[in-house]
């Protein structure tokens, strides 16, 4: 089977050339960010902000509602906690955008009629929509370890390079996961808000059970029900403890995989219902 | 009126379609398209013939029956099928952000095909801005760019979802020809259509589709040809009332109409009776007995099923 002909690449590259302005500035603006954070902090740790920040952490509520940024007392735990936390709000959008594209914005938009048709299975449009994507995707974490970079250049810390490796993959797998289940419902179910809600408290569901469950011992057990569990990315970046990147990195490819393949079979049985 | 399965290019048997549980979009629907036919699916708005359309491409999933084109299902069409297969959709949604050249090209290249025939087709609907951003043209604009991306990659089998719509007299008359020219080369097509004046100008044979049901299939020659006139009587404008009266009670005479000095109406039984009754009025100064339109035969049809409409 000829992998990529010229059908396959102008389905790609139509597809991306309409985001590809979206796609360079969400670039520049993560790289800014990090850049313009990072740099403020050798300044703000010399004041005292810190010390205050960590007797205000004694308090239990505090605890419960802050605690997982407690370690910004340095760079490396802002970039850990604080950066690589909010990334994962810009995956969480962007997965879901990128998924819904595949198929269900055509569905809603009318142009599917006229795709469906074409001598391209399918499976095809699906797959050749999907890689797409991955490679848009990919922007979100280079735009990050590129910032991070920069910003450990410019104030004289040391790059941990092995950390930020571990770090570029399970954010990355983690914007897949998105895309995926976002593929997956949105074949499912079509219908736009749906998708968004599904995914959305998929999302959330996950993420919290995770975060209580990370916060409160008793509750350890909660952290083996969420999903993304790449939230470890953050011990790994900041206690160098890479033994869980490999577990994570393969929990997510059988994800994803899963997701992917139910994908694959289910699209066949989609309805492309008329807009009107 | 059915067809060999292995002669037809479509074939549609007993298809029935329902959206959720109870909307019965296409009831129980048997009807084939043979080879190098124009085939017009005529129905008023909401009668089934998108849906018919849809579940025939594999778009839609029938809830029974089964639809085939060129001998393969629906559900399965392979890409060599697919490829001899040019459909224009009902509405004209197109991709904004390209332009119409764009939009072209891309789907000439997912056809694999050459651009000889599109640039035919350009020069043949003048005027299209294919220049220009899809999202700035008009729907006439649009249609044409639709029914070029149906066209281009040369198919055998069109089909064509209410293709005029949006199209201007002397453009609709530009489709007209082009579908007679490419019929001459052996093109089939198939089109859902509710104007009748374009139906009977293209089509070999035509469907008749009410509330989903199939309620006629006929050659339009024999449809024209069918056992219903449309009668005219003059006579004194004092006895009007009274004849109107006895002629919207006998039986085969439909849309009784009355005039100062004549009763127009239409007549579908056994001519004998007709002549038997008009023997019965005295002072007839004239008699005219015209052929319907299609449309009138089109109406015809539809009240016969339906007595409420």
């Amino acid at each position: 089977m000829n992998l990529l002909n010229n059908a396959k690449i102008q389905l790609m590259w139509k597809f991306i050339k309409k985001d590809l302005y979206i796609l360079l500035g969400m670039f520049v603006i993560i790289f800014v960010l990090i850049f313009w954070v990072g740099i403020m902090f050798p300044e703000v740790s010399d004041n005292g902000f810190y010390d205050a920040l960590n007797e205000l952490l004694k308090n239990p509520l505090y605890e419960f509602l802050i605690g997982p940024v407690i370690s910004i007392t340095s760079i490396r735990g802002w970039i850990a906690l604080g950066w690589l936390s909010y990334s994962w709000w810009i995956g969480l959008p962007l997965g879901i955008y990128l998924g819904v594209r595949i198929l269900s914005i055509e569905v809603s938009q009318g142009t599917a009629d006229q795709l469906i048709v074409t001598p391209i299975s399918r499976e095809v449009i699906l797959l050749s929509r999907y890689f797409i994507s991955l490679i848009e995707l990919l922007f979100i974490p280079c735009a990050s370890t590129i910032g991070i970079v920069v910003t450990f250049i410019f104030i004289n810390e040391e790059i941990p390079y092995s950390n930020l490796i571990a770090v570029f993959l399970l954010d990355y797998f983690f914007f897949i996961a998105v895309l995926t289940i976002t593929v997956f419902f949105s074949i499912i179910l079509i219908d736009l808000r749906k998708i968004i809600l599904i995914v959305a408290g998929f999302y959330f569901v996950s993420f919290f059970s995770f975060t209580f469950g990370g916060m409160n011992p008793d509750f350890e057990i909660l952290k083996n029900l969420s999903i993304f569990r790449t939230r470890n990315v953050v011990d790994v970046f900041v206690t160098s403890v890479t033994t869980d990147v490999i577990p994570n990195l393969v929990f997510l490819s059988i994800f994803i995989l899963v997701f992917l393949i139910l994908s694959y079979f289910w699209i066949n049985h989609v309805e492309i219902k008329s807009r009107v | 009126m059915e067809a060999d399965k292995t002669t037809s290019i479509i074939q549609i048997s007993e298809l029935t379609k329902y959206y959720g549980k109870k909307t019965c979009a296409v009831d129980n629907l048997t009807l084939s398209v043979e080879p190098k036919e124009i085939y017009g699916f005529l129905g008023p708005n909401g009668a089934g013939k998108t849906t018919t359309i849809r579940c025939l491409l594999g778009l839609l999933h029938a809830s029974s029956g089964t639809t085939e084109i060129m001998g393969h299902d629906s559900g399965n069409i392979p890409p060599n099928i697919r490829k001899k297969i040019g459909y224009l959709p009902g509405d004209s949604f197109l991709y904004n952000h390209f332009t119409g050249q764009e939009y072209l090209d891309f789907y000439l290249a997912l056809y694999n095909s050459s651009n000889e025939k599109q640039q035919e087709l350009i020069d043949l609907f003048e005027g299209i801005k294919l220049n220009s951003p899809i999202k700035t043209l008009s729907k006439g604009q649009l249609r044409m760019i639709g029914f070029i991306t149906a066209l281009q990659h040369d198919p055998t089998l069109i089909i064509l979802d209410e293709p005029t719509t949006g199209l201007d007299p002397l453009k609709q008359q530009t489709v007209y020809s082009l579908i007679k020219k490419e019929r001459k080369k052996g093109k089939t097509f198939f089109f859902s259509s509710h104007n009748l004046s374009e139906v009977q100008v293209l089509c070999d044979k035509v469907g008749i589709i009410r509330n989903g049901k199939l309620v006629k299939t006929e050659t339009v020659e024999n449809l024209l040809n069918v056992r219903l006139k449309k009668i005219k009587v003059i006579m004194q404008p004092e006895l009007v009332p009274s004849i109107q009266n006895i002629f919207s009670k006998a039986e085969g005479i439909r849309e009784v109409r009355s005039l100062r000095n004549s009763v127009e109406f239409q007549y579908s039984g056994d001519y004998h009776s007709l002549i038997k009754l008009l023997a019965e009025i005295k002072d007839i100064y004239d008699l005219t007995i015209e052929n319907p339109s299609l449309e009138e035969i089109f109406l015809k049809y539809y009240s016969d099923v339906d007595p409420r409409s």
